[in-house]
């Protein structure tokens, strides 16, 4: 084996996420020390796996352009395991259309033939029952009448699943025919081979799930053991998990790992893949089987400390279990079971409130991103774990929502089973219902309502002034609601073997119960990575903590990470000296600095969770890398920040801010419509708005926002026919390397939704002079000692929008497409205080067209309607290059889901009030294409997208009232939407010039 | 309080008696019942590296034996149980059985000055830290105490049914191991373990595991040469193993702080050629011997966890493969000693 291609998982999408950057990057580091040349196909350019120091080479393109590659790249062996579910489909494809075949690629790790079975709910039930192995009972179906018959048959509530999805998209609970009968469409529209399967639904049970690992000489080991709290019939992803098992007796714990066990035996399962079983009393079933690395998988390896992606890769090559050893002790074997002598709780974190989704959990994930506590006791993990999401709650109890939660609120929380339900059922108990009430309810083991019920009444005592604070330190309870820092915790290692033996590596956690230090080096800098995922925070600020931390290890420093995201590359004990796996909150920081003494702390890698610590740290005599923390609070405070720019004699668009609606709509309306609206206490998810009148400005405040003296608002001039456009630097207070980028959509649309275009292309030079001169004086200015981004407007003048003091969501593509890394600059700052540039302004440019899409999930968001605007939407981000802008603007494009180039049919409509770019778009594709409007297909028009007769959806505006049927028809049956005018008709441009041009493959 | 002179303090659970014992760890996550009944830890203060203990309760088919058989237990914090078999909690199951306990103790910490000193022997006490001191100094040590006696059967029982006889010698046999034989369709004749000649006339013997000291069991080792001399098949478990390997004149050490736990990788080198995820809890090991040969490895620290030989027929393994708490991977073993029958 001299050469392997590895399929990476592309952007990061809800049940896609940054796990498969950790896990491949692992296999990439597994492969790496064999001396295989290994090359990578994903166009993920956040992750920290596409870069040169990982793979040896690099193809930006989209997954479905892997056959080209392997014609190009000719490798030995594939990898199907380290890129979730799109990287096992599409190794499923290329072995159906007889790729793998034809350039003689051997598929390493788990054969096609165990996937299938695994995949195809059919063929694995019959593989199970084959086996032996119990499974609920349950039938495949392919028709809806089939699918009725089942459910007749089976007893309702059934659970309806989809053969080859990711997820659990397009499943359901159905309570009765009815309900089966108008939600089965969905599920059908999600399978990629029209099946779905019908399942008795077992409401109630417990739901396990274990992860294993087997060699091609049938050892195995199941590795860890991990319970979900939430019952079966919530999906895993949005469920909360706890390591390890807690609630099973010995023998409903060997029976379920038996069951795990006999399953992956049974796929002819080579690596690793997780088991999930439902336990329910004295009976137990088989649920389903990842034959890959899963989020799930990244989760143990982070509960446990066993590298399991490391491993997977080695046994993918043919190592024994035995034969590859412990990474952590180092002088242990892999052919062995973590043992933990800590609890550890992973917490989702839900969006559901910005995408509009009033329903409860479910079958299908909706969850975008997900925190993990560690404890010593359940309760400790648990509230760790609950401020971890970084949803403001001090824990189960005490905070903003904990309080405004009225019994009835909570019990229909409970009822409709509420995301954050936990923090609901705590309120419950405060509030006198029964613990047998709940249970009732949520169906959730009273071994952990009984854990919350302890929370709150620790609580009580601290209300009634007699807390012992030891123990509320114990149950997790954070200095905030103690009023202060008399009781310390004590930093214990993760070693995966208890304490069995010693570890040399230094994976760390902060408990409250021990009384005793493990011994560790120091670090010299401490990194503070970018906490839990959510819209707006994904895999590149996990990026740039790496990153940042390798340069300064490259450098000779001794670093250590503070994070507690689980899915990521930065909590890999063994991409830095020391891991602190968890919190991120001053209380934390503190607690670590005592230790750490003449550590430097660096809050600007992880993005804006950072951002609010400076100043309470600078404060308390923390040693802070990087910008003052002054500066910082200009840069954050919009009045101050206003005034540096009056003073720097720089242009931005007028704003104000409004105690009163009243006076809001006085200023407004001398201001101008249309006007930008940014409430600081918003209702259900809407953050900001756009209004075109001052009706909208009424409905919009009256419908969405609390506006007090306390809660103003701010209003400022929106300009609705500018050029949106931001500068990524890096500067040490004096010089400046700067790369200025453009955005295809208007102003209006958040940029973290808007397609990026490097370098510059509708700007004129004298523009992008001059935003890189402004990005100047502000850095000199405010002294900036690292990175920062400031956002343009373009319309005339150059104003500035806002500028962040820290890294940027584009820093990595900005790094990877001018080949210069920001974080080795940055690193250059830390280090020596200035950057090695003689120059005082660099603009970097590259030498091929970029350009970075979004990837949106609204697949996956039941009910919520597709649409763009100043608020985030999209889940994450893809990019690619070309030697022309269209080329680079279709791959890029194409590379997020479920994008495809079309055929023959177009639907191109809008209900808005801006309407020309119709007709534009329309003429673009009439030569080639047959162009649709609803008026046009009349009711017909859901069916035509049900059936896949419509290849595109080309829309604009936010109408829900006339077209929530079309965007989410369109959304179900996975057709493309697009949903901006400007990068609609850039797209039908692209399409046509594609009759002639050509995508070409090539590594970056 | 440790031997020297290291105190933990922490809440008392279970009885409010003083015990005495070798302390030792498990870092099991599952299964505290079968481990506290297990007569193997006779004599033994047992500390679970679990931090949490009791979740699920206690229920008498979880039973290894007639009750606890540990001297007292350590943990970090004992849970109240939820469990729609739990009969009654870890604590109220300690207080019931006239066991001390000790809560919120930092039991990683004790874990960890157990693995850089070795084993040593410990008290549990509500009493002053001097007076356990004593205690301690004044009880025997685990190594020179014999506790067989106190955990085997006092006369001969039969049970099950079926062609073929095993007879299993009780040093403090677990349930499960019987189990494990009943299952296979034999029928089973436990001896006190001191008589081993009482079991002479089945197909094959069983020497089962059990607490203390091997060296301290010279009679017995005897006795086994004596039955090996019949040539039938003996199979040895944990202490077993240990007394069948004497026999055989390998040399018995103890080792610095033990095998107990329930996620132990064991390479087979003789028969299936496979590495398997097994059960141990053994404070002892042999090594240099005559005859048998060497079957299972602990890869780790090179452990023998199982001997064997074709003529006479002796089969052993130093770890559990009857599991019950832990992986059922090796149970196959027992197929194994059946079809030697």
């Amino acid at each position: 084996m001299k050469k392997v291609l590895i399929i990476g998982s592309g952007a990061i999408k809800i049940a896609e996420a940054a796990e498969f950057d950790y896990s491949g990057s692992q296999a990439l580091k597994a492969f790496r020390e064999e001396g295989i040349e290994t090359v990578l196909v994903n166009p993920n350019i956040a992750t920290i796996q596409t870069s040169r120091l990982m793979a040896d080479r690099v193809y930006f393109v989209p997954i479905q352009f892997v056959s080209e590659v392997i014609e190009r790249e000719r490798p030995d062996g594939i990898v199907c395991g380290f890129g979730g579910q799109t990287a096992l489909s599409a190794c499923v494809e290329l072995d159906e259309r007889g790729v793998l075949e034809k350039y003689g690629v051997r598929v390493l790790g788990t054969p096609i033939s165990g996937i299938k079975k695994a995949l195809s709910r059919d063929l694995f039930q019959k593989t199970m029952r084959d086996a032996g192995i119990p499974i609920p009972p349950s039938r495949p179906a392919k028709s809806l009448e089939e699918v009725l018959s089942i459910g007749d048959e089976l007893g309702y509530p059934v659970v309806v699943r989809v053969s080859f999805n990711l997820g659990g998209a397009g499943a359901f609970v159905a309570r009765n025919r009815e309900e089966l009968k108008t939600k089965a469409y969905k599920a059908f529209a999600q399978s990629a081979i029209g099946e779905v399967l019908v399942e008795k639904y077992l409401e109630g049970w417990k739901e396990v799930e274990f992860e294993v690992v087997r060699d091609a000489y049938d050892n195995v080991a199941a590795v860890v053991c991990m319970e979900n709290i939430d019952p079966m019939g919530i999906h895993t992803g949005d469920s909360i998990v706890v390591a390890p098992c807690l609630t099973l007796t010995d023998e409903e714990y060997q029976t379920a790992r038996d069951i795990s066990i006999g399953v992956v035996r049974a796929i002819e399962l080579v690596g690793e893949g997780n088991v999930q079983v439902a336990v329910g009393e004295g009976r137990q079933y088989a649920i389903e089987t990842n034959p890959r690395m899963s989020r799930s998988s990244a989760l143990a390896s982070k509960a446990s400390g066993y590298p399991l992606a490391y491993v997977a890769a080695k046994l993918a090559l043919g190592y024994r279990l035995d034969e590859v050893l412990n990474t952590v002790t180092r002088r242990t074997v892999a052919a062995f079971e973590p043992a933990l002598d800590y609890i550890v709780v992973k917490h989702p974190r839900w969006e559901n409130q910005r995408f509009g989704i009033s329903e409860g959990l479910g079958p299908e994930m909706m969850s975008v991103g997900e925190a993990m506590g560690i404890g010593r006791t359940l309760e400790e993990a648990w509230q760790k774990a609950t401020r971890a999401i970084d949803i403001g709650e001090p824990g189960l109890v005490g905070g903003r929502y904990f309080q405004e939660l009225d019994r009835e609120a909570a019990l229909r929380c409970l009822e409709k089973y509420e995301p954050y339900w936990p923090i609901c059922a705590a309120k419950a108990i405060y509030l006198g219902v029964s613990i047998d009430e709940i249970h009732r309810l949520i169906k959730v083991d009273k071994f952990f309502l009984n854990a919350i019920n302890r929370i709150v009444e620790t609580y009580k005592s601290i209300e009634a002034g007699e807390v012992d604070v030891v123990e509320a330190k114990r149950l997790g309870f954070p200095d905030e609601l103690l009023k202060g820092r008399d009781v310390k915790p004590v930093v214990k290692k993760i070693d995966t073997l208890a304490g069995e033996w010693p570890a040399d590596t230094n994976y760390l956690y902060l408990t409250y119960g021990g009384v005793s230090d493990d011994p560790t080096p120091k670090a010299d800098f401490l990194v503070v990575g970018a906490g839990v995922f959510r819209i707006g925070v994904s895999v590149e600020f996990d990026w740039s903590t790496v990153n940042l931390a390798t340069e300064l290890r490259n450098r000779g420093y001794k670093v250590a990470i503070l994070n507690y995201n689980p899915e990521t590359v930065s909590t890999d004990w063994d991409v830095v000296d020391k891991l602190y796996f968890d919190e991120i909150s001053v209380e934390r920081i503190l607690d670590i600095v005592e230790r750490e003494k003449d550590a430097t702390v660096v809050l600007y890698a992880g993005g804006q969770i950072g951002q609010r610590l400076y100043l309470e740290l600078e404060n308390r005599g923390v040693k802070l890398g990087g910008t003052r923390a002054s500066s910082i609070d200009v840069a954050e405070d919009r009045r101050k920040f206003s005034k540096l720019l009056d003073k720097l004699g720089i242009r931005q668009p007028t704003w104000f801010t409004a105690a009163s609606v009243e006076e809001a709509i006085k200023l407004a309306g001398e201001l101008g419509y249309p006007v930008l609206v940014r409430p600081s206490y918003v209702l259900g998810g809407a953050y900001m708005a756009v209004a075109r009148d001052e009706r909208e400005l009424v409905q919009f405040l009256n419908s969405a926002a609390k506006v007090s003296g306390r809660y103003p608002v701010v209003v400022s001039k929106f300009m609705p026919r500018g050029i949106e456009a931001e500068v990524d630097a890096v500067s040490d207070g004096v010089r400046l390397v700067a790369t200025p980028l453009e955005h295809i959509e208007p102003p209006g649309v958040h940029s973290g939704d808007s397609t990026m275009v490097l370098p510059n292309r509708r700007l004129e030079v004298g523009q992008v002079r001059e935003m890189v001169e402004v990005t100047h004086s502000i850095a000199r200015e405010l002294e900036v000692r690292g990175p920062m981004n400031v956002q343009f407007l373009i319309d005339g003048g150059v104003y500035v929008i806002e500028a962040n003091l820290r890294v940027s969501r584009s820093m990595p593509f900005v790094s990877k497409a001018t080949g210069v890394n920001y974080m080795s600059l940055t690193a250059d700052v830390l280090t020596n205080g200035r950057l090695a540039v003689d120059e005082e302004v660099v603009t970097l440019k590259p030498s091929k067209w970029w350009v970075k899409s979004p990837q949106f999930s609204w697949s996956r968001l039941r009910g919520a309607y597709p649409r763009l605007g100043p608020v985030m939407y999209s889940t994450g981000e893809v990019a690619a290059n070309g030697s022309t802008f269209e080329e680079a603007l279709l791959k890029s494009w194409l590379s997020a889901t479920p994008n495809r180039l079309p055929k023959s049919t177009a639907l191109v409509y809008t209900y808005d009030v801006d309407r020309e770019w119709v007709q534009a778009v329309a003429s673009i594709l009439s030569s080639k294409f047959r162009v649709y409007t609803p008026e046009e297909l009349g009711p017909g028009v859901v069916d035509m997208l049900k059936w896949r007769k419509i290849d595109i959806v080309f829309t604009s505006g936010v109408t829900p009232e006339r077209d929530f049927h079309i965007r989410r028809a369109a959304a179900d049956t996975n057709t493309p939407l697009v949903l901006e005018p400007r990068l609609a008709v850039e797209l039908a441009k692209a399409f046509m010039w594609y009759s002639e041009g050509v995508l070409k493959v090539e590594p970056w | 309080m440790l031997e020297d002179g290291t105190v933990y303090t922490g809440i008392s659970i279970g009885a409010e008696t003083t015990a005495v014992g070798e302390v030792i760890f498990t870092t099991s996550v599952v299964g505290y019942p079968q481990t506290l009944t297990d007569p193997s830890y006779k004599g033994q203060i047992v500390v679970f590296s679990m931090p949490l203990v009791g979740n699920y309760g206690v229920s008498e088919d979880q039973m290894e034996s007639d009750g606890v058989k540990a001297e007292g237990v350590v943990v970090f914090e004992a849970t109240k149980p939820s469990h729609y078999k739990s009969v009654m909690s870890l604590e109220e199951w300690l207080s019931a059985s006239g066991v001390p306990g000790i809560a919120g103790v930092d039991t990683r910490a004790l874990v960890q000055k157990i693995r850089e000193h070795g084993v040593m022997m410990g008290a549990i006490g509500v009493e002053e830290p001097q007076f356990l001191l004593e205690k301690i100094r004044k009880s025997p040590k685990y190594d020179e105490v014999s506790y067989v006696d106190s955990v085997s059967v006092k006369e001969p029982v039969e049970l099950g049914e079926g062609d073929k006889c095993v007879g299993v010698v009780d040093c403090g046999v677990k349930k499960s191991i019987l189990r494990e034989l009943l299952q296979r369709g034999v029928r089973v004749r436990v001896v006190p373990c001191r008589r081993p000649e009482l079991a002479f006339d089945c197909d094959g013997l069983l020497l089962s595991n059990g607490p203390g000291n091997p060296k301290l069991l010279d009679t017995l080792v005897e006795k086994v040469r004596q039955y090996l001399e019949y040539g039938k098949p003996l199979f040895g478990i944990c202490l077993g193993h240990q007394i069948t390997a004497m026999a055989f004149e390998w040399e018995i050490y103890k080792m610095k702080y033990g095998h107990r736990a329930s996620n132990k990788p064991v390479r087979d080198l003789a028969f299936t050629d496979k590495v398997y995820i097994t059960v141990h809890n053994h404070g002892y090991a042999v090594r240099d011997g005559q005859k048998l040969k060497v079957w299972a490895v602990q890869p780790d620290d090179g452990t023998v966890e199982g001997l064997y030989c074709e003529n006479p027929p002796v089969l052993t393994t130093q770890f559990h493969p009857e599991a019950s708490p832990g992986p059922r991977d090796t149970r196959w073993v027992f197929d194994k000693f059946v079809k030697m029958l």
